[in-house]
């Protein structure tokens, strides 16, 4: 692959997965900042990985694979540091994203909806989020390296738990 | 929203961050991410390993050419080359076949990968005192047998030479425990504690 053509099909994958990826983001780190870091730190894996992608998996599969295994690389690095700044405390909810179109409401749910995501287990976590960005069960086998059955159990329990999270914030 | 069906979370999940990207956000990431900048922090990293030893080598290898003190035999320098080119020898054996994390893997092997890269790391580190400390520190110990077994006064020094050596010598034992604790204690310590975070991770 030329660097011509690299660089070509780079933007056009940002161009095609830069929202999902920015949600995958969002659930490895609340802090704006460290979500804008880690989407830099994504876009750097996916460049590196590249001209090895040689089309054994789907697009998809190797783009979520490139985007977690960096997320988790990112989420290692960080978790110390994070520690030692805030004494071990566990992070506040964060601020809805506030957009003239949506309501105060759906701003509170989505917000419960992230932090419930981002307390998942991180196995259960990618799970979730590759089934939300409309990923098949078989991709997400793919992506995870865990078995069907395995990814079923996990994907119902983790719905139930972020439903049950979602639903019950709201009557407070 | 009284019950919540799985179409309502994947909406409410995609509607946080679906705006699509201008271009100038992707051509920024692309700025960002150009080849240049990745293989320039790798051959940094390699050369910040390697220019230590180098600088050793040019040290013994200009002793040896300009020659030291008379008095002390040149085989010093000789020696001091072997040993420092073992140690670089070494380090580049162990990490010939060192690659960056395949990040396109399924997230079990990426795991395990990081696993494995650190238990080697902590394996190489654990040994310090016999791959790194002992070889650098024959040169030094050569240097003082022969400046104790001298029986003139010439040369640097003068009569203080045994003192001297005796310093050197202190010095010397002290700067290899420092090394050794370094690597052996507090950086497999540090690693140690990377590896749980990083079994942590995947853990229920």
């Amino acid at each position: 692959m030329g660097e011509t053509d690299r660089r070509i099909a780079y933007e056009d994958l940002l161009r095609r997965y830069l929202p999902s990826l920015r949600r995958l983001a969002r659930s490895y780190a609340r802090d704006p900042g460290e979500q804008e870091d880690l989407l830099q730190e994504i876009a750097l894996g996916l460049w590196t990985a590249l001209p090895r992608f040689r089309g054994d998996a789907s697009e998809r599969t190797w783009l979520y694979r490139v985007a977690h295994n960096t997320a988790i690389s990112f989420v290692t690095q960080r978790r110390r540091r994070a520690q030692r700044e805030q004494g071990g405390t566990s992070p506040d909810t964060p601020a809805p994203e506030m957009s003239p179109e949506s309501t105060v409401i759906e701003d509170q749910q989505r917000a419960r909806l992230c932090a419930a995501v981002e307390e998942l287990p991180l196995t259960d976590r990618q799970i979730v989020v590759l089934h939300f960005e409309g990923l098949s069960a078989s991709e997400i086998e793919a992506v995870t390296g865990l078995t069907a059955g395995n990814v079923a159990t996990r994907l119902t329990r983790a719905r139930q738990k972020l439903a049950a999270s979602v639903r019950g914030k709201e009557s407070v | 929203m009284n019950s919540i069906q799985d179409d309502d979370l994947t909406l409410l999940w995609r509607q946080g961050a679906s705006a699509e990207p201008d271009p100038g956000e992707i051509a920024r990431l692309a700025g960002r991410a150009s080849v240049s900048r990745f293989d320039r922090t790798v051959r940094r990293r390699n050369l910040g390993e390697y220019a230590a030893g180098l600088l050793l080598l040019l040290l013994f290898g200009w002793g040896l050419v300009a020659g030291n003190d008379p008095a002390l035999d040149p085989a010093i320098d000789v020696i001091g080359i072997g040993c420092v080119a073992f140690v670089m020898a070494y380090l580049w054996w162990k990490h010939r076949h060192l690659t960056p994390l395949e990040p396109a893997a399924d997230a079990r092997a990426y795991q395990a990968a990081m696993l494995t890269r650190i238990d080697n790391q902590i394996r190489l580190l654990r040994s310090v005192r016999y791959w790194y400390a002992l070889p650098l520190s024959i040169p030094g110990l050569w240097m003082v047998l022969q400046i104790l077994l001298r029986r003139d006064t010439s040369g640097a020094f003068g009569n203080y030479r045994p003192l001297a050596a005796v310093l050197f010598l202190v010095l010397q034992t002290v700067l290899v425990l420092w090394v050794v604790w370094l690597n052996e204690r507090w950086a497999v310590r540090k690693l140690r504690a990377k590896r749980e975070r990083i079994e942590q991770l995947y853990e229920e």
